[in-house]
């Protein structure tokens, strides 16, 4: 998974996990940038009679950093409570929710935004209502409609949304954590004296599954460093790295006389998320807590699982003959430039092409770096930088980038001839790929971008 | 984080902490870490156990819950958890005492 459940500790706290996050120039806002930081992943539809939600306890946080210190500059800071309207009632719903003002709406969720800039602190919306759980045709009959009404404008160009939607991540799950027996390369996995698996397609672990989205749309000079409109791509201003945390009282005490939990002292970080798949197949797993509790400004600090990761010493292994060029480097132990400027640092002017830059400095810091003078792809690949589009991932990342395969291949060598050019690629590598071509899921044309979650009802078996 | 000293909690930040109950927590199987609770609960150590100390000064209030965490007694060192604060005191005397109510009301 890009980031579910990807660490022993916040695997146990769903609400504050943070699952996967977003960041693009907005294809029809090409002015705005929108962040996507979703959360409460893997959620079965018909999970009721407490449906998902936020959580009240938990502050939600987009950060930007436009200096390449990798401290926030820019932070949007999100924090939600819910209330009962029918207490005496154990349904979340006890008629059709055919508005935000249905009496029939048992459970609702509101939120506060704030903005903090310059050491000031700005409110940008109170008491905005989340949308209900996609719970079916009965209960909410229309819900593309319903969902729309909880897409508020803040003033000044700026957009938000939170609420269900469909999981528009995808990826072979099943596949990855089963030693990596990629299906379309199954037949050519070691299988540890096991029988020969047969290749075959991949299967989309988040199909039909929807997650918690965070959605925020604002001007490009909300984020930039002065509030500029950079010049071009290769404007030093260009370039911002965003990341998502989640954070919890540090102290928490059952209080038995009011029946709930009292929570008090400062917040606590317990979930982050900039790069997708990070935390999940670089750090490891006895690192995975204290990654999610750190900041990017120390991620030097974790840099030798960049410089030698663990998946592109295990492909070889896994893969025997298939990848004899990135064996042979692997044995040199030479640090892997490539990923460390791809995930750490940004990819400095012309190492990709000669109009593109994302680099932010010299400061490590895993952050999802976006270039926000790149306009959105008229034609765009979901292999992103890879397939030759420089609008998607690694610069930003778009609902529909397929990352899972992006990562693949950098961390099978396909990006390290961009750094060595004595380096070839191995031919398996354009063969990599956990065998998902996208998602499942219809993504929006317009904000939020994700797609309608499936109800509860129409939950179907994969 | 905020540090203060054994005087200004008892007197200057009493104010600001002004609490309904006080709460101390240890990590489970810690041997060494001391806690204490003041809460009004009947299993919980009895208020009147600390009346009779200078801490009582800092116990009138009744805005908000404030958790005191002894991770370990002999360091005298308690952090207190209010509102969105967290407080560290240094104070043997006051680390020892809610130690001992610990093990009494164990």
């Amino acid at each position: 998974m890009s980031s579910h459940r990807e660490a022993p500790e916040i695997s146990k706290d769903p609400v504050a996990d943070s699952a996967d996050l977003y960041a693009f120039v907005s294809p029809d806002r090409p002015d705005h940038v929108t962040i996507i930081a979703n959360y409460v992943p893997l959620q079965g539809p018909d999970g009721g009679p407490n449906f998902y939600e936020f959580g009240d306890d938990v502050l939600y946080q987009i950060r930007v950093d436009n200096t390449g210190d990798g401290n926030a500059d820019v932070t949007f800071n999100f924090s939600f409570r819910s209330e009962l309207t029918i207490p005496s009632s154990f349904l979340y719903n006890d008629g059709p929710i055919e508005s935000f003002n249905s009496p029939s709406w048992n459970r609702r969720q509101f939120y506060s935004v704030s903005m903090t800039s310059g050491g000031k602190t700005t409110k940008l919306g109170t008491n905005l209502a989340c949308p209900p759980c996609n719970i079916g045709p009965l209960s909410t009959p229309d819900y593309p409609k319903l969902a729309s009404e909880a897409v508020y404008s803040l003033g000044s160009g700026r957009k938000v949304f939170a609420g269900q939607r469909a999981d528009g991540f995808y990826v072979d799950l099943g596949a990855i954590f089963d030693l990596g027996d990629l299906r379309p390369l199954a037949n050519l996995h070691a299988t540890f004296g096991l029988p020969k698996l047969a290749a075959a397609k991949g299967v989309n672990s988040t199909r039909y599954l929807n997650v918690h989205s965070i959605a925020i749309q604002v001007p490009i000079t909300d984020l930039t460093k002065g509030g500029v409109h950079p010049k071009g791509a290769l404007d030093p201003a260009a370039t911002i790295g965003v990341w998502t945390t989640a954070s919890r009282h540090k102290a928490r005490v059952w209080d038995n006389a009011n029946q709930s939990y009292t929570d008090s002292g400062p917040w606590v970080q317990i979930s982050r998320l900039g790069n997708p798949l990070i935390n999940e197949v670089v750090i490891p797993l006895g690192s995975k807590d204290r990654w999610n509790r750190s900041a990017p400004a120390g991620d030097s600090g974790f840099a030798a699982n960049y410089e030698n990761p663990e998946l592109s010493n295990l492909l070889p292994i896994l893969y025997p003959g298939a990848f004899p060029n990135l064996a042979a480097y692997n044995a040199t132990k030479a640090p892997r430039a490539d990923i460390v400027a791809i995930l750490l640092t940004g990819i400095p002017t012309g190492v990709v092409s000669p109009g593109f830059q994302n680099y932010t400095g010299k400061v490590q810091a895993d952050q999802l770096r976006l270039n926000v003078a790149i306009p959105p792809a008229s034609k765009p690949s979901p292999l992103g930088v890879v397939g030759g589009d420089v609008a998607g991932f690694p610069n930003g990342r778009r609902v529909f980038d397929d990352v899972v395969t992006i990562e693949l291949r950098a961390l099978a060598g396909a990006t390290l001839p961009l750094v060595d050019k004595s380096f070839k690629a191995d031919g398996a590598v354009s063969a990599v790929t956990d065998g998902l071509d996208g998602s499942d899921e219809a993504y929006l044309s317009v904000f939020p971008y994700l797609g309608v979650p499936t109800s509860g009802y129409e939950v179907r078996v994969a | 984080m905020e540090l203060y000293n054994r005087r200004q909690v008892l007197t200057g930040i009493s104010a600001g902490l002004a609490v309904a109950g006080v709460a101390a927590t240890m990590p489970a199987g810690s041997a060494s870490a001391a806690a204490a609770a003041l809460v009004k609960d009947n299993n919980a150590v009895k208020e009147s156990s600390l009346k009779d100390s200078a801490t009582a000064a800092s116990f009138d209030g009744t805005a908000e819950p404030v958790v005191a965490y002894i991770r370990d007694a002999s360091s005298g060192e308690i952090s207190l958890f209010v509102g969105s604060r967290e407080v560290t005191l240094h104070d043997s005397g006051i680390a020892a005492k809610l130690a001992s109510a610990a093990s009494k009301g164990a």
